[in-house]
């Protein structure tokens, strides 16, 4: 009889502990945080951003002073609204996409009015790093001389050409939409497609046309023709650095000034063609442009070992705090939900509404209101936020479903014995939805794993940083060495569930279930 | 049971409806009017849908008939009163329904100490009784950490008869208890709660569709047809004096399988 009592209690007491401890780490977390502000450079999903931000980096190492790289954050919107925020000191950027995607400016940069437009939104603009990134269109080199395509115009005259932009390519003024009217482009089928899986679509000829940037590494690996902008579409894209009025501490401005003028453009297609062709690390091909010597060191099992335990640790904090947050939040949203059928509607339309937002769109949302309430709108909190929202609707949905599938002869049978309400919502009703209600976590927690991987993309860590990298640059041991760790915690989150599971729910309810 | 004629339950006039899934109001009940006095053991008799269980639920305060009297321990229920909260103590009315009720995530002995737990029982209090019961309901006292889905219908039967005889109620309601059971464990299953009521000298309203087992297990019929009372009295008059034609034919058809 007290046993049933014990375990309930023993129960209360390993929840209670596992909140302690997990405010507590929160809280630790969130201390080592606030003690030095470091300088935090951002970078875009581009190999180049990426060897940008790690050459700044490096610079300011040598000068002993705090630097912190989020890596692969995303795209413009995301680095441009984090730097505004405050949530990033500097990132690297090009003239033509301020000019004309955050400043929506026509006609060619101007560079002078460019910089003191951004003085009054208090960011300093470095001068020119010497390289012009502009788009371009690329074609194989051997369907080139087929159908003897050497300009843009020319692509008028070939209407069966399929072509493959990268999303944010598609939606440009300075992209695909101004490209199209320019030259009265018409009839082409268009896909949107992520711009590194592009270069395999060229290979296998599913694709015969994407956009470059003319300092891309591909261009010579992959063998590409450059189709010549015969109408002069594209604006100038001057790389250079942004960064925050106050935070351009004396060594960044003189790192700016060593850089000035230094990276042409056939020195940015080496470097982008040793980290992306020859698979280097960025930060290694960073020091080796400040003149360091590196030696060649293989990947070592030990490396790896290490690497894939600090991000199996880095996914798990992702999945394990939005889960119990989501455990915290659903049950007693299912439990109310149940309980007024009308709120029930909301609730439910609400979970379900939060689920059909596009991931990446849903952490891009996040970053402002986030900022406003004081997180940070980049790392752990956007994703965490994200990963909750996600793992609400199996909660609720199987908490409800949980307590409405118990029978109303049981109800009945409880009230008729004059069961107290407290008794009846904990030793009957929630043990008899407890099958369902777990489900439902188990649900959630193994969506997390792959949901979390999107969390790379807002520099959470995890698994989806060496996914993202392995897309990036055409790897597919990177790729596995994020996939493979998700799958295996995936399968073990399931086999935890399911003993669970044996321990929790009464063996006379498990008839269905075995 | 102090006082053998006290009246426990009281029904007057009763009707009850309720509206469908076409918005159509349905009698349930019309003009129902019962007394139960202490150790009285009365059978609603009739086909399934003539609004036998409905009594039960009425009695039981789960369900507000749509008019009419209702006195449960001689106190007058409201006919706007709050239906999670009857004017009657619910711990002196005991409840079976068809195949035990049991809650199937609590084992046995479980489902018993969980209202002995909300009676705020001691231990021992609480094992004796079961044991009590257990010799009474002839239950092995092994079966008890059984859950309900590892035991056989009428051991389900046995164990929710315990726990609606655990607070020693004044008044036992049955429905269809052995509707689910099988022929042969179900006669044995009557012969023992006849002699088990008989011993007890508890009130009994049972709801059954078997002329028999209304013989064997109370003292009084009531058969309804469509929520209405056809007609009232012992086995006996059922048989030799029937009210209607629809009497006669109940009576003929379950005489005809029994014969």
């Amino acid at each position: 009889m007290n046993s049933s009592r014990a375990r309930i209690l023993r129960r209360l007491r390993l929840i209670t502990a596992m909140l302690i401890g997990s405010a507590a780490l929160a809280i630790t977390q969130s201390a080592k945080a606030q003690d030095t502000p470091p300088f935090r450079i951002g970078s875009k999903k581009m190999t180049e951003s990426i060897v940008l931000a790690e050459i700044l980096k490096v610079r300011l190492d040598h000068a002993d002073w705090p630097t912190e790289h989020k890596a692969e954050l995303g795209g413009t919107r995301i680095l441009w609204s984090a730097l505004i925020s405050g949530q990033l000191d500097a990132y690297p950027e090009y003239s033509g996409t301020i000019w004309t995607e955050i400043l929506k400016r026509q006609g060619p940069v101007q560079l002078d009015q460019l910089r003191v437009a951004l003085l009054e939104m208090g960011i300093h603009m470095s001068s020119p790093l010497g390289f012009n990134n502009t788009y371009a269109l690329g074609v194989p080199e051997a369907l080139a001389q087929k159908r003897s395509l050497s300009k843009i115009s020319d692509l008028n005259a070939h209407r069966d050409l399929l072509l493959g932009f990268s999303n944010e390519f598609r939606r440009r003024q300075d992209g695909w939409l101004g490209l199209q009217s320019h030259y009265q482009l018409k009839g082409h089928k268009v896909r949107g497609l992520d711009h590194d899986i592009a270069y395999r679509a060229l290979r296998t000829g599913e694709l015969h046309v994407t956009d470059l940037y003319s300092t891309d590494a591909e261009i010579r690996a992959e063998n590409l023709r450059v189709l010549v902008d015969d109408r002069d579409f594209f604006p100038r894209y001057d790389a250079l650095w942004l960064v925050r009025k106050e935070s351009l501490h004396p060594p960044v401005a003189s790192a700016l000034k060593e850089l000035e003028g230094q990276i042409s453009e056939s020195r940015m297609v080496a470097l982008n063609h040793q980290a992306r062709i020859q698979h280097r690390k960025p930060s290694d091909v960073a020091k080796e442009f400040w003149g360091e010597t590196i030696a060649a060191t293989p990947d070592s099992n030990a490396d790896r070992v290490a690497r894939v335990a600090q991000r199996s640790f880095e996914h798990l904090r992702l999945v394990g705090f939005s889960l119990l947050a989501a455990i915290l939040v659903g049950v007693p949203l299912g439990i109310s939900a149940f309980e007024s059928p009308r709120w029930g509607r909301v609730v439910l339309a609400f979970v379900s509404g939060v689920q059909t937002i596009p991931s990446l769109a849903l952490l891009v949302i996040l970053i402002e209101p986030l900022h406003r309430v004081g997180l940070s709108g980049i790392g752990d909190p956007p994703a965490l936020v994200a990963l909750f929202l996600y793992s609400l609707l199996p909660i609720v949905r199987n908490t409800h479903a949980g307590l409405k599938q118990i029978p109303q002869s049981y109800r009945e049978v409880a009230q008729a014995f004059d069961i107290s309400p407290t008794t009846r919502r904990w030793k009957l009703e929630l043990p008899m939805a407890l099958p369902s209600l777990l489900a439902g976590i188990k649900t959630a927690a193994v969506l997390n794993v792959g949901f979390a991987t999107l969390g790379a993309l807002v520099g959470a860590g995890g698994y989806g940083q060496p996914i993202l990298a392995g897309i990036r640059l055409d790897h597919y041991g990177m790729i596995l060495e994020g996939a493979i760790p998700s799958l295996i915690m995936a399968l073990l989150l399931q086999q935890v569930f399911e003993f669970l599971e044996l321990r929790l729910v009464s063996p006379g309810l498990r008839s269905r279930s075995a | 049971m102090k006082n053998s004629e006290r009246t426990l339950l009281r029904l007057h006039g009763v009707r009850h409806a309720f509206t469908d899934a076409t918005g159509q109001t349905r009698p349930v009940l019309e003009n129902f009017s019962l007394q139960l006095q202490a150790r009285e053991r009365v059978a609603l008799l009739g086909l399934s849908g003539s609004g036998k269980s409905t009594v039960l639920r009425i009695a039981m305060g789960l369900i507000q008939p749509t008019s009419g009297e209702v006195e449960v321990f001689g106190v007058r229920q409201s006919e706007i009163g709050n239906l999670s909260e009857p004017k009657f103590d619910r711990r002196r009315i005991g409840y079976v329904i068809q195949d035990g009720g049991l809650f199937p995530h609590l084992s046995a002995r479980q489902n018993l100490t969980l209202i002995a737990q909300e009676d705020s029982w001691s231990l021992a209090e609480t094992q004796s009784r079961i044991e009590e019961l257990c010799q009474l309901t002839r239950l092995p006292l092994s079966l008890l950490d059984k859950y309900p889905r590892e035991l056989s219908g009428g051991q389900r039967q046995r164990v929710g008869l315990m726990r609606a005889l655990l607070r020693k109620p004044e008044l036992l309601l049955l429905d269809e208890p052995m509707g689910a059971l099988d022929p042969i464990t179900r006669d044995d299953l009557q012969r023992e709660l006849g002699e088990m009521f008989e011993k007890l000298a508890i009130a009994l309203l049972l709801v059954t569709h078997d002329l028999r087992e209304a013989r064997r297990l109370t003292d009084r019929i009531v058969l309804l047809n469509e929520g209405r009372i056809e007609q009232e009295g012992q086995w006996s008059d059922l048989v030799d004096r029937p009210a209607s034609e629809f009497v006669r034919r109940f009576v003929g058809a379950q005489r005809e399988v029994h014969a």
